[in-house]
């Protein structure tokens, strides 16, 4: 096909259908012929075979896949103000999760404090109890009188020492209600009455 | 055209080939024969090209053959559809080159020894391959439709008549696209093709 028929001809199309050999043979010799007398014309040659010959060695001229080259208006556009509203609620839970975290903490630190108090609590009737096992103890001591004056005398200076120490660990031993009641009985220790009987 | 039974171009010789539908490698000699032919049917042209570069008669078919021997040592590497302008480029060089050898600069170095030729054809290929990188950037910000023209064109070897079928498009429009992304390149690339 002779496309010099069908475009307009410039220097620059001849040179490139002829280097591209799309020039039939008639106009491929009448290039020829004028290429031996025309410089510019040899100067153009030169410029478009150094083009095609670059662009020959190019990989970028390799055909894109069709996902890539879609059109843009073809491409989903992104909705930003469902970003907004992921924000909102991002934020919003965090501060549920902190009022939430905030009362837990607190209402822990109100059960330790009553579980403590109620530890105190059971810990005074235990005592209380104690003393009461310790008085019917003592009662029946008294009537059989069968504590001899060593015995009084260790008890009561245990007793004493539990009365201005309070509880030891020692008294939480299995004999603490004991000496609780020595304490709370007076009657007990050895008085001299009790030492000349 | 394309139809022809017996092939009358280079294009018809060697680009079928590289067609559509037809994905069989050549062998070496088949690529050697295409060659011949293309070198056959340009040898006038690239006589009358040398004839501007060089005084001598003899110099031309000096540099002839040389181009002659560059093509048979390179064959392999060029794709059909520019292997008429790789002709050309290579018998510029030739030309070139018969020039710098007819300096008694160049003969003392040729003396020396080839250090200073090895050490231009590095060169030349540091520079080369700038050139590409920076042609491969502005062939990116052509028009697709453009690109893909070019693409077809030059490394799938289709004529313009086979590129407006297959795309769908009239011939003029393919040959318009075509020449606007050579003229958009050579305009952005003009130092460096210079």
């Amino acid at each position: 096909m002779n496309y010099c028929d069908a475009t307009p001809e410039t220097q620059s199309d001849r040179c490139l259908f002829y280097l591209l050999g799309e020039l039939d043979e008639s106009s491929a010799k009448k290039f020829e012929q004028d290429l031996a007398q025309n410089l510019e014309l040899h100067r153009e040659l030169l410029r478009q075979a150094e083009l095609i010959s670059t662009l020959e060695q190019v990989d970028y001229l390799v055909p894109l896949p069709d996902a890539i080259v879609a059109p843009v208006e073809d491409l989903p556009i992104r909705n930003t103000s469902g970003n907004w509203a992921i924000l909102f609620a991002s934020i919003a839970a965090c501060l549920l999760i902190a009022v939430i975290g905030g009362r837990f903490l607190m209402l822990r630190d109100v059960d330790v404090a009553l579980v403590s108090d109620d530890l105190n609590r059971d810990a005074a009737g235990d005592h209380v109890e104690i003393a009461k096992i310790a008085e019917a103890w003592a009662s029946t001591q008294l009537e059989s009188e069968v504590i001899n004056d060593e015995t009084l005398d260790s008890a009561s200076e245990m007793a004493f020492d539990f009365a201005a120490d309070g509880p030891t660990p020692e008294l939480e031993s299995t004999l603490s209600w004991m000496f609780a009641a020595i304490a709370a009985s007076p009657e007990l220790l050895p008085t001299e009455a009790n030492n000349g009987s | 055209m394309s139809e022809s039974p017996t092939p009358r171009t280079d294009r018809e010789l060697l680009g079928k080939q590289m067609s559509a539908g037809n994905e069989a490698v050549p062998s070496d000699l088949e690529v050697l024969g295409a060659w011949q032919s293309v070198f056959d049917q340009t040898k006038e042209g690239l006589r009358a090209f040398l004839r501007h570069r060089l005084r001598q008669e003899s110099d031309v078919d000096d540099c002839l053959q040389a181009v002659y021997v560059k093509m048979i040592q390179s064959s392999a590497r060029v794709s059909p559809a520019a292997r008429r302008a790789w002709l050309f480029r290579v018998a510029a060089n030739e030309a070139a080159r018969f020039w710098r050898e007819q300096s008694s600069q160049e003969r003392a170095l040729t003396k020396i020894g080839s250090l200073q030729t090895d050490w231009n054809e590095h060169v030349d290929r540091v520079v080369q391959d700038e050139v590409l990188q920076r042609v491969s950037q502005s062939i990116q910000k052509l028009p697709i439709a453009w690109r893909e023209v070019l693409r077809l064109r030059i490394h799938e070897n289709l004529t313009f008549q086979e590129i407006a079928q297959q795309l769908d498009i009239p011939l003029g429009t393919a040959l318009t696209q075509m020449r606007r992304a050579l003229e958009r390149l050579r305009s952005e690339m003009r130092d460096e093709l210079s």
